[in-house]
Formats: structure tokens, sequence, C-alpha cells
């Protein structure tokens, strides 16, 4: 039993451990002082004043607007705004070499963008400048994060160590939280336009009069000759635009799409008859993943229009979907007539202007928008040789659920 | 035709013709589908009685498979917590995990802690306990891997650990993941035919299970019943309860109780004396019909509770217990199944599919213990051999005919590989995918292609594979169930207080999430290799309470975790989840509220 005590102290030991973690993290939102009283004030005004802007997004517009604004307010040395690895706005000492435009020129910036963590630098050899003659002393850098990623940093420098008061820093933290939260509603609005659009693609699609009106004689073709599956067309006429229209939420669960998919390719089989034929090759495993509704059907209805109708001869589409552990690999790929590098950038380009293939297009940005840039389209394609575009969907994305509104 | 380990051809032909078979399932039913069906997508759905083979294929390991089996030979009673434990944590997955997981969507235990707390970092820590209970878990694989190859072949345990291990990882790096649900569901049938024909088999020719029983669990020490040769090892000790008269075939020496060393010439008979004697060189021994067995417990203690597994610890109840609540809250926590529950439609399915997992393994571990028994009847040389561990593999031979000898023992080969395979591949699979997925592309490489991740998956699946060949070769003294047990337990102390209170307990924070999982999850490792490093020192510890503490360490880690957990918790209480609400609300409202539909169902 001499081993008792021991246990016991093992015991105490950790639960002492585990008390002392608890302490910790429990004072950390226990102090208030009057710094941050007046950095709540400083912050509030200048919120007000520049979160308007913000609501429209980062680009150079709103980040120089905003850049002037916390300048005149707070008047530190100078006041920069980068998005994506380039000074989007600069304002103050040292405009001279960084400039708007050009690519972000401080170490201490690119420490921001990789760790996604504010920094304070207290000398000119932490913010790390390339050029020599650089005339800013100290400065605070926060990110602006978006969905969990950083999408740039919000930089104030002062003229010295002495100047980088708690309250500054504070409020330079604050500022770059509101921001972060504004653009990440400016993100949502987009995305909600987005999904609005991939809807009224659809329908206009699906739905349009001369959808409705190639359909409907088809199947009266078929009355005379074969009334029992002109009978089954007007079913599934019935429920598909039942579905088209009635459809809602951002995600669905990939066999309600593979469903709807199914039932697309279905009407539009009855119109090619033996010129299309359909290939699904779709691991089991993968069917309850959640997916952004209306994903797949514009990559179906691309292959068909654009591949397919416009070849000699049969055409094939083959839609796969196969299980990689973490992640589902999409893929719909056609042997159409392809198409050449720049109809790629065409189709895959958001300016309305260059239309090629709204539908792609749209995908492609609300793929990226959801799970992040590297997750958009990608897509294969030669003259002659068929297209191919895939995707790659996580099996779990924090956030995303089948009906989520 | 027989192999060098004295064992027929065909046994090596079916356990390698197993693997070939299951990728040929996969294969075949990942086939491309030409279809016009109306039902397409609805038939291609896994059923919850396909998932349920599936999951339990991936389940029933080599410790489910044979090391039950040679445990309950060998310890008898006191070790039925075992499998007991292993299908009992499926009705605490059912009660409290399966179908409100299912419904959050989560794929893996990482996915819960982010999505659950809103935290990337919270993901980075239950990753690590993934990767720490993947490998443990592959550990006791790679044993019976080892252990059946140099059954079958005669060749060291490396040879076999290094061959089957090299097998496993090339398969799952080059795309294992291929129909992998029919391929799991293949293997539990493999494994349940093999281990239903084996007792079915052995039990017809040599008599009844009751029969057996009777014989082997008096109070009168275990006998041989006809004369039989056991070749013995130098440094093996002969533990008899009575005197034994053996004669040599080789020349032998051993070192009698009293001390004195006997040279014992080929050809010539003794009488060995009661207590322990050592082999000092090694040699055949024909023990005599009627002497008895060296090494075997007595019947009465092998038929009762608290019998020779655990009588040399000075706290054999709280072993005991601690051993149950691990085997029974670890289950939840095991990377390779829960993902499995993905699979399913929707919550209803996935307790469904829990149901008839429970039915379905309760089903299979009907025979180990019954065949453990059969092997200390049919079989008892294993325990003078001190290979009681190789009893699924001997076993065949103790009942003619010889053509059903050479079936029984082809059809054990090919379970037993299905066994390492299916369970090893769901972990490696785990394994891998956590290091791709998480370590590769969302910490040193957030940018990556999809064709980079595809690579980085395969890398890191050669990398879990030579992590768990070089330390499978490590894990030789252990016996297959006690690893396994080591992992349910650190299973157990990190990741079931975590989804038990996640799920349950609106009021749980981050830090207490935190705390209570790296707390739990890290002393429950440390008893464990502590124990494990330990343990060949022979420091004569065993009797103290520390020892069956560190050694079964569930019974105080999993309350130390749900303690930091509910103590941190209730100190931040301002941290709780804005959205908590909603989040309980996705996890536990049933799906025919509705809350889910995307299209309105008339």
């Amino acid at each position: 039993m001499e081993t008792l005590p021991l246990v016991l102290a093992e015991l105490m030991a950790v639960v002492a451990v585990a008390g002392g973690v608890a302490l910790l993290l429990a004072r950390r939102s226990r102090t208030v002082s009057e710094g941050r009283e007046q950095a709540m004030l400083e912050t509030l005004h200048l919120a007000n004043h520049t979160l308007p802007y913000l609501r429209h997004g980062l680009n150079p517009h709103t980040a120089e607007r905003t850049v002037k604004l916390i300048y005149d307010y707070l008047r530190p040395s100078a006041v920069a705004l980068v998005g994506n690895g380039v000074i989007l706005a600069f304002v103050g000492a040292g405009s001279d070499h960084h400039r708007p435009g050009t690519p972000a020129l401080t170490q201490v910036t690119r420490e921001v963008l990789r760790t996604g963590r504010p920094i304070v630098a207290p000398n000119p050899s932490t913010i790390g400048c390339n050029n020599p003659n650089c005339p800013l002393q100290s400065a605070v850098v926060v990110p602006l994060r978006v969905r969990g990623r950083t999408v740039g940093c919000l930089k104030i420098y002062y003229d010295g160590d002495q100047a980088l008061t708690p309250t500054r820093i504070r409020v330079a933290d604050s500022l770059g939280r509101l921001m972060s939260i504004q653009m990440e509603l400016a993100e949502l609005d987009r995305q909600t336009e987005r999904l609005a659009r991939a809807e009224l693609a659809a329908l206009q699609a699906q739905i349009s009069p001369h959808f409705i009106y190639n359909t409907l004689n088809t199947i009266a073709a078929f009355i005379r000759t074969n009334p029992e599956q002109a009978h089954e067309l007007l079913v599934e006429f019935a429920d598909f635009t039942r579905r088209a229209f009635k459809r809602r939420g951002e995600f669905a669960s990939l066999a309600d799409e593979l469903e709807y998919v199914h039932q697309y390719l279905t009407l539009e089989k009855a119109r090619y008859g033996d010129r299309l034929e359909v290939v699904y090759r779709v691991d089991p495993e993968v069917l309850p993943v959640s997916v952004p509704v209306l994903v797949l059907q514009p990559l179906v209805e691309n292959a068909i229009r654009h591949g397919i109708s416009r070849k000699v001869g049969p055409g094939r589409v083959v839609i796969t979907a196969e299980d990689r552990g973490n992640e589902v690999l999409i893929t719909v790929s056609d042997n159409g007539v392809g198409m050449t590098p720049e109809q790629v950038k065409q189709v895959l380009s958001s300016d309305p202007r260059q239309r090629g293939g709204l539908g792609l297009a749209n995908v492609s940005e609300r793929l990226k928008s959801i799970y992040g840039p590297e997750r958009g389209l990608e897509v294969q394609s030669a003259p002659g040789q068929g297209t191919q575009v895939r995707f790659v969907i996580p099996k779990f994305h924090a956030g995303v659920a089948v009906g989520r509104r | 035709m027989l192999t060098p380990g004295g064992i027929h051809w065909l046994s090596l032909l079916t356990f390698f013709g197993v693997a070939v078979a299951a990728v040929g399932v996969g294969l075949y039913t990942t086939r491309v589908v030409r279809t016009t069906s109306d039902y397409f997508v609805a038939s291609r759905m896994v059923s919850p009685l396909l998932n349920a083979s599936a999951i339990a294929g991936e389940y029933l390991s080599a410790a489910s498979f044979m090391g039950v089996a040679a445990m309950v030979m060998a310890f008898g009673y006191d070790v039925l917590w075992y499998p007991v434990g292993y299908a009992a944590g499926y009705l605490f997955l059912l009660l409290f995990v399966a179908a409100p997981l299912r419904r959050f969507g989560a794929y893996t235990v990482p996915d819960f802690a982010e999505g659950r707390f809103d935290s990337p970092a919270f993901r980075r820590v239950a990753v690590v306990f993934v990767l720490v209970v993947g490998i443990f878990y592959m550990l006791p694989q790679m044993k019976g891997a080892g252990l059946t190859f140099n059954a079958l072949t005669g060749a060291p345990y490396w040879v076999g650990v290094v061959v089957v291990g090299s097998v496993i990882t090339l398969n799952v790096a080059l795309g294992g993941m291929k129909g992998i649900t029919y391929v799991q569901t293949f293997q539990f049938w493999v494994k349940l035919f093999a281990l239903t024909l084996l007792g079915l088999g052995v039990m017809a020719v040599a008599g009844w299970y009751g029969s057996h029983f009777e014989r082997v669990s008096g109070p009168e020490p275990l006998r041989f019943p006809e004369a039989k040769v056991v070749s013995h090892q130098a440094g093996a000790v002969l533990r008899l309860p009575e005197p034994a008269r053996v004669r040599a075939l080789d020349p032998v020496a051993l070192e009698l109780p009293g001390g004195e060393v006997r040279q014992i010439p080929a050809g010539e008979a003794i009488t060995l004396p009661p207590g322990p004697s050592r082999v000092v060189a090694g040699g055949r021994l024909e023990y005599q019909a009627g002497s008895p067995v060296p090494n075997a417990p007595v019947g009465e203690s092998w038929a009762k509770p608290f019998g020779p597994f655990t009588s040399g610890l000075g706290y054999p109840l709280i072993f005991t217990y601690s051993l149950m609540v691990a085997t029974v809250l670890g289950t939840a926590g095991l990377p390779h199944i829960l993902v499995r529950f993905y699979t399913n439609k929707d919550g209803e399915a996935a307790r469904q599919t829990t149901i008839i997992v429970i039915g379905l393994i309760g089903l299979f571990y009907l025979f180990p213990p019954l065949i453990g028994t059969l092997g200390r009847s049919l079989v008892p040389e294993l325990y003078a051999s001190g290979q009681t561990e190789t009893l699924l593999l001997t076993l065949p031979s103790a009942v003619g005919p010889e053509w059903l000898s050479r079936l029984l023992e082809a059809v054990v080969a090919a379970g037993a590989f299905s066994a390492f395979m299916s369970t090893t591949s769901g972990l490696m699979v785990a394994v891998a995918g956590a290091l791709a997925h998480d370590v590769y592309a969302r910490t040193l490489r957030p940018r990556a292609s999809s064709r980079a991740r595809r690579l980085a998956f395969q890398v890191s699946a050669l990398l879990a594979g030579l992590v768990a060949i070089a330390a499978g070769i490590q894990v030789e003294r252990f016996a297959i169930n006690m690893l396994v047990g080591w992992a349910f337990a650190i299973s157990a102390a990190s990741f079931f207080p975590l989804l038990t209170l996640g799920i349950w307990w609106k009021g749980l924070t981050l830090p207490g999430a935190m705390a209570g999982t790296v707390i739990g999850g890290i002393s429950a490792s440390v008893a464990i290799l502590a124990t494990m490093w330990l343990a060949p020192l022979d420091l004569g510890a065993s009797e103290s309470l520390l020892w069956t503490l560190l050694a079964q360490p569930a019974i105080w880690a999993i309350p130390i975790a749900f303690g930091t957990m509910v103590g941190v918790s209730r100190l931040t209480r301002d941290r709780v989840p804005l959205d908590i609400n909603l989040k309980m609300l996705r996890m536990h409202v049933p799906e025919q509220l509705g809350l889910r539909t995307e299209y309105i169902r008339e």
C-alpha cells in the first residue's frame, strides 16, 4: 500500500495543473482599464465612418477611403491596407516607395498574411522594409480575416517605440476585427447574389419557353408511337418542374443533386435519343455528402450544350464522384468538340461581358467563396479532345450542412 | 506439399488470395454504371445492413479474430470482458453518439471538434490524438501478421510484419479506397465464415463444446490426453503442478526446481519434479499420456473470475473495471469506425446501422470463447510451448481427417489476413487522411492543388505504414488484446468525454473541451507508455495499486477528462459558442421534423 500516496500525489498534480489552466483562461476576460474605454470610443468612432465603405468588399477604391479616414482621425505616421499581397491604399510618410498596386514591401506584412495573427513591430528592423531610407519607425499590423482565411491586413505606422501605446494597439486590433466582420458580410451578400443568379440561370435554362416547347414537342411525338413512354416523360417533366420551382436552401446532399441531374438528363435524352449516352461512376459512400445546390447540373448542361450538341455523331457524358477519404472528387467529362485554352479561360471568367458560360463561372465562384480560393473548378480541354471539369469538395466543412438557408 | 512452417501451401495461397479477392471486389463494385434506371441514385445508396457489415468488417481486427480465442485459452473467464466490451461499445455509440454526430455532418472527430467550437486550433489538437490512437491500434494488427506469417512459413516474426505490412500499405497508397464498403463487407463475411466453420468443424469431429468444457474446468490439473511432443526454446520455464514423465527426443538441459542442472541425452526418459524448471538447452520433449501440462492454469481458476489473468495483481477488481470502461467507451473514438457512420443517409439510418452492428458483432463473438475452450482441451501442448497465441492456426491440425484439417487451416488463414487487412487499411486511411488533409493541406501548404493533395495522401499512407511496421516489430512480447485495450483506453480518455459532453451539454466551452481532451489523452498515453517500458523489466511491482492504475488507466483518466471539461467550462462560461442552440438543434432534431429537407415533399 506504500504506493497509494504516490497515486494520490499524481492525481493531485493533474488536478492542480487543470485548475491552473482554468484560472488562467478565466482571468483573461476580467481586466478592464481606462485605456480600454478610450480605445473603444476611438474604434467606435472610426467604425462608424469606415464600415459603410467596406460593406462593398475590399478593393482599391474602398481601401483608399477607409485608409484616409483612419489617417485623418488617428494621425499616425502612415496607414496602409494590403489585400492579396498587394498594397491597395497607402497614406502618409513613405508613400514614395509604398505605392498602391505594388506588392507589399515589408517582412512584417508577409508574416501577418502567412500566420493570420496581429504583430506589433516596435522598430524599423522588425518592420523589415527593403528600402533602407524608409521613414517608418514602428507599426501595428492586424490581419483581415474572412471565413477563417486571411485576405489582407491593416497597418498603422507610428513615429517610434513610445508612440505604440497599449490603447493604440487595441484600437488597431479592434478595427481589424470590425473590418473583417464587415467584409464577411459583404462576402455573404455576394454569395447570396451568386446563388440567386444560379437559380435564375437554372430556371431560365430549364423552364424557359424554349425548353418547355422542346420537351412538349418530344412528348407529343411519342404520344402515338409510344404512349407508355410519353406518359412517363410527362410525369418526369411535371416532377422536374416541381423540383426546380421548390428548390431552396444553400446546400443539398450529393444524392439529391445527382437525382436532379438524372431527371434533367432523362428529358434531354428523350430529345437526343441515341446521340447521347450518359455514364455514372459514383462511389456509394459519398452520396450523403453536402454540396452547394446546383453545382452539378450546370456542368452537365454545359457538357451537352457546348460539347455534345455541336458534335457530329453520338456523344458521351461521364459523371463521376470518387471517395477520397476526407474529400470527394467530382468530375463531368464529355467527348464533344472541346475548347481552346482561350475558350476555357472565357467560360471561367467571372466578367459577365466575356460571357461564354455563365453556369461554369458561377459554380466556380461559389465553390471558391465557400471552400477557399484553391477549390474552384479545374477545366481540362482541347479542341476535338472533349472536356473534363473537376472539383473537390471536403466531406466536412465548418458551417456547411444540408438544408442550411 | 508443406511449407517450412509445417503448414499446407493451400493456407499460404488463401492467406494472400483473400487480399487479391478483396481488391477484386473493390474494382468490380466501382465499375462504370451505364444506366437509364429511374431509381439510379436510390439503388446506389448504402443501406444500413450493408453499412453495418462494413463497419463490423472494419472493426473485427486481429485482436478479435485470433486474439480473443487465444486469450480465452490462456487465461479463461477473466478475459471474456474483452469481447463483451468490444461489442457493448456499440451500445454507447448507439445511445449517445451515432445519430447526433451523423446529423451534425462531422466525418471525423477533428471535424466535430472544429465544427462544434468553431476552432481550427482544437481541430489540430484532435488530429494529434487521431494519429496516436490510429498508430497504436495498428501495432496489434502488425503483431498478428508477424505471428501468423511465422506459423504459416516458419519465417522470423519481423519478416511477417514487413511482408503483410507492405502489402496492405501499398494497397492503400495505390487506391485502397476503391469500393471500400463492399470490400469491408466481404471481409466481414470471410471472417465470420472462417470462425464459424472452424468452431463447427472441430466440434463435429471432436465432440461438442459441453464435453470439452467439463473436462478442462475441473479442480484437477490439465493433463495430456495422449503422448505429445513439445518443442521447448532455451530460456522457457516449465511450471508443473505434479511430477511429469517425459522422454527427450533431442539432447535437452533443464535447471530443476532445486537449482540442479540436468543434462538429458536424446532418447532418455525422466520424471520432472513439480515446480518451475528452466530450459537451459532447448529441444523436443515427449510428454507421456496423462502427465500434467506445464504452464496450464488449473481448470477451477481458469473458469472463474479473477483467475490467471488478474490474480497476479494486487487489485484485480480495479483492473477489470478499468478494462471494461476502456473497451466500452473507447469504441466511439476509434478513427476508422466513426468515419463509416458518415456513409449513412441520416441520423435515423445511423441508429439502425448501429443496432445491426451489435447483432453482427454479437454473433461473431459467440465463437472465439468457444474456440478458446476447444483449444484448451485439444491442443494443450501450446501451454507448454508458450504459443497459445497461434491457437487458431494450430487447432485445425488437431482434428482429422487430413482434408478437413487442411480446409479449416486454409479458411482460417484467409480470415486472419482479412482481419489484418480490413482494420489496418481502415486505420491507415484515417491516419493518412489526417496527415494529408490536416497537416499537409491545412497547415503546411494551404494552397495545394487537388493533385498535390492526392500525392500527399499516398505519401502519408506510406509513412504511416513505415511507422506501423517499425513499431510493430517492437511489440512481439505484448498480447494482441493488451495492445488493443490500450488503444481503446487512449481513445476513451481523449475522445469519449469530448463527444458525449459536446453532443449533450450546451455548457461545454472550447477551453474546457480542449483542456479535458488534452489532459485525458496525455495522462492515458503516458501511463500506457510507462507500462510498456516498465513491463519487460519485471520489477515485481504488479502487487501495487499504481501498477494496476498505470496498466489500465481508463478508470481514472476518463473521470479526470470529464472533470476538467466540466470544471474549466464552468469557469469560462462566457466562451460558450453563441450559436450553440442552433448546433444542438442540428444534432438532436429528428429528420422527420423536416429541418433538413431542401425540397418540399408532398
